[in-house]
């Protein structure tokens, strides 16, 4: 199972290539059992933890409105060796180190979308110190798994373990087609709340739910569009490789998922149609049978 | 009980029984006919009526004359297994009963009988003389597909342009726009609060609210967009509350995973809910999977709504795609909404759907999800009765151990 090995090694390089740059990155090192994870926690994991919705009022911040760019991506290795197991990620603001979660939302928009640097965020950080309203953050998220066992047909179960659901504590992951948009409830940042807390509960609900996974790595990106674009390139790409996955395992079961066929491209169409004159002549004769 | 939500229900209604023949006939012009296939904020913008004669098909059998016109639509010659909303329609059309619209586009859309209503339009020779313009939407999703049918929404822009010798005012279209993503906004919100255990309120107001967003002559205005706050409001209040459904004590919540059509929603889902607690949490129509438009240039503004029509618009995302991406959708709502069951209406017209069948109980059965299967009709209720259905689900969350 090497077919993402290739991404990994581009988004570990994106990693290392932006921390030579000296942009602001948080590095965290979490044991690697989930049990120590757990000693270590400000908020309950596993299910039904969450109360079930976060109310707009009840809102610390919202991540990855699709507005502001969003971008999920997820990885998977039978070479455990290649991830840094325990090591969480954070290229940009945290949740909760600074005002950044009060800009406005044009703030936001307009800083971040012109430069992209760690300037931008201490420009941003003084300029919104003082408001309230309660905001957004661009949203990447890496998750990267390595197992030695890890093949092809653990996609399904490993993409459904995404779905994040009741397990996260003030966490709610808003129902999304392709990207991730999320909500932090101020209960929870009251708590402590913050990516390392996210990238624990992460650990935690992957390692718990797949036994095969000796090493984990998780990635948050939360500077600005710019490079969630970059990351939405990768995922671009990984997403083909992951539909090709897919259908092979769809075949496995049985199931061609592409197959195309329709009435107008079917071989059996002039019988179908010379069917359908013949009922149409059947229903007319009929209905002037009975008047 | 008349409450808010069910004045905000009422004032729906209202506007979607303008949906059926008599109000669509008297549509002020320029009128755009298509087959439930267009990107609503394009005529919206371009100040023309757009009447979807798939839709006035389907209000069509929610009439009391349903049962007649269902039969005179048999008798036009389309397929016995064709769904009933397309037969009433092409007796419409074939009867002479639709006003002459000033042109018509349509699309290889996503399912078989919108796409032969279209060819019935297209070929229809009373209108011989009405200019016509057909978009090729691929049966794909990814960036390349939202570019290429964006593309297509344009040519349809320049195509109606032609043919009324006006342009489209762009400032306008873009206001439409910021009021569209507002509006689905507040609809994301709305489909969030249904997580909530107890549901807060009537789930069908999603679906109410997406067809009153997307449907009615009201589409895409302030007043929409009022009446959406209000239910948001009004709900979110309810979730602060614990307050369930009024008069209902929430026992199941299940996905109906297709269309509730024009009966089942008054019939057995109201009994349903009423009778057994049992809340139908989700239809096709009410799981909303929306991306703002990006307004950041004409080709992005494009691009999203060729986004929204393949991916992200009901029906569209659940017959145009792959069982993978319907099996997906099925496991995130039962996931998300904490649903306790899946519901396959396995509506007879639904071929897309019927053939997906087996893939979908497997699915069910691997995750030990309780499903059912009905194989009815959700335009005509002669078919499978109210009374069998009720029955059936009935019958299947008692021995399920649900109720």
């Amino acid at each position: 199972m090497d077919v993402y090995d290739i991404y990994i090694e581009k988004c570990t390089a994106k990693i290392d290539d932006m921390y030579a740059k000296g942009r602001r990155i948080k590095f965290t090192q979490l044991p690697s059992s989930v049990s120590e994870i757990r000693k270590d926690i400000c908020i309950k994991v596993g299910e039904k933890e969450s109360s079930g919705v976060i109310l707009r009022e009840d809102t610390f911040i919202e991540l990855g409105n699709p507005e502001m760019g969003s971008c999920s991506i997820l990885l998977y290795t039978d070479k455990p060796a290649m991830l840094n197991d325990g090591r969480i990620t954070l290229i940009g603001p945290d949740i909760n180190d600074s005002g950044v979660n009060n800009l406005s939302f044009d703030e936001i928009v307009i800083i971040g979308s012109l430069h992209g640097n760690d300037m931008d965020i201490v420009e941003l950080e003084s300029l919104c110190r003082n408001k309230n309203a309660t905001q957004s953050f661009p949203f990447g998220q890496i998750i990267m798994l390595g197992g030695k066992e890890l093949t092809e047909k653990d996609f399904e179960s490993l993409r459904e373990t995404l779905i994040i659901g009741d397990q996260i504590e003030g966490y709610r992951v808003r129902s999304f087609s392709e990207n991730i948009w999320s909500r932090v409830s101020k209960q929870a940042v009251a708590k402590g709340f913050n990516f390392e807390t996210l990238g624990k509960a992460l650990m935690i609900i992957f390692k718990t739910a797949h036994p095969k996974i000796e090493s984990m790595e998780v990635g948050f990106v939360t500077t600005n569009k710019d490079d969630i674009s970059i990351l939405k390139e990768y995922s671009k790409q990984i997403l083909k490789t992951s539909k090709e996955i897919v259908k092979e395992n769809w075949k496995i079961k049985g199931y061609d998922i592409e197959c195309s066929s329709d009435c107008n491209t079917c071989d059996d169409k002039p019988v179908c149609d010379d069917i359908r004159e013949v009922l149409k002549d059947k229903m007319k004769k009929n209905s002037t049978k009975n008047g | 009980m008349i409450n808010i939500f069910s004045q905000l229900m009422m004032e729906a209604n209202k506007s979607l029984y303008g949906l059926t023949i008599d109000p669509q006939n008297a549509s002020k012009g320029p009128v755009v006919l298509g087959n439930g296939d267009f990107f609503i904020e394009i005529p919206v913008a371009f100040g023309c009526a757009f009447s979807d004669l798939t839709l006035t098909g389907a209000n069509g059998t929610a009439l009391p004359t349903a049962a007649e016109l269902i039969d005179k639509g048999i008798e036009t010659g389309v397929g016995s297994r064709m769904c009933n909303a397309i037969k009433v329609a092409s007796y419409y059309l074939e009867a002479g009963l639709i006003s002459k619209p000033d042109m018509i586009i349509t699309s290889n859309s996503c399912c078989d009988s919108m796409t032969t209503l279209g060819i019935l339009m297209n070929g229809y020779k009373p209108w011989a003389d009405v200019p016509k313009f057909t978009m090729d939407a691929p049966h794909s999703f990814d960036e390349e597909s939202y570019l290429y049918f964006g593309h297509q929404l344009r040519n349809a822009v320049t195509f109606m342009e032609t043919v009324t010798g006006r342009k489209m005012d762009w400032d306008r279209l873009r206001e439409v726009c910021v009021e569209s993503n507002k509006q689905r906004q507040l609809l994301l919100e709305f489909q969030e609060l249904k997580k909530a255990v107890p549901c807060p309120t009537e789930p069908d107001l999603a679906r109410q609210g997406t067809e009153y967003t997307t449907w009615t002559s009201d589409r895409v205005t302030p007043t929409v967009t009022a009446w959406l706050e209000q239910l948001v409001t009004a709900t979110e209040q309810r979730v602060k509350e614990g307050k369930g459904i009024d008069g209902v004590n929430e026992k199941v919540r299940f996905l109906w995973q297709d269309l509730a059509g024009s009966w089942a929603s008054g019939t057995v889902l109201a009994r349903l809910q009423k009778e057994l607690g049992a809340v139908c949490l989700m239809d096709y129509v009410s799981y909303a999977t929306w991306t703002p438009i990006d307004l950041s240039s004409e080709e992005t503004m494009f691009t999203s709504f060729g986004k929204r029509f393949l991916l992200e618009d009901a029906m569209n995302r659940q017959a145009l795609h792959t069982a993978d991406l319907f099996c997906n959708d099925i496991l995130q709502i039962v996931k998300e909404f904490k649903c306790d069951a899946v519901i396959m209406p396995a509506h007879i017209g639904h071929r897309d759907t019927n053939s997906r069948m087996k893939i979908v109980r497997d699915l069910c059965r691997e995750h030990g999800i309780p499903c059912l299967v009905l194989g009815m009709d959700i335009w005509d209720k002669r078919y499978m009765t109210p009374e069998v259905v009720f029955d059936r689900m009935k019958t299947f969350f008692e021995v399920s151990g649900l109720i």
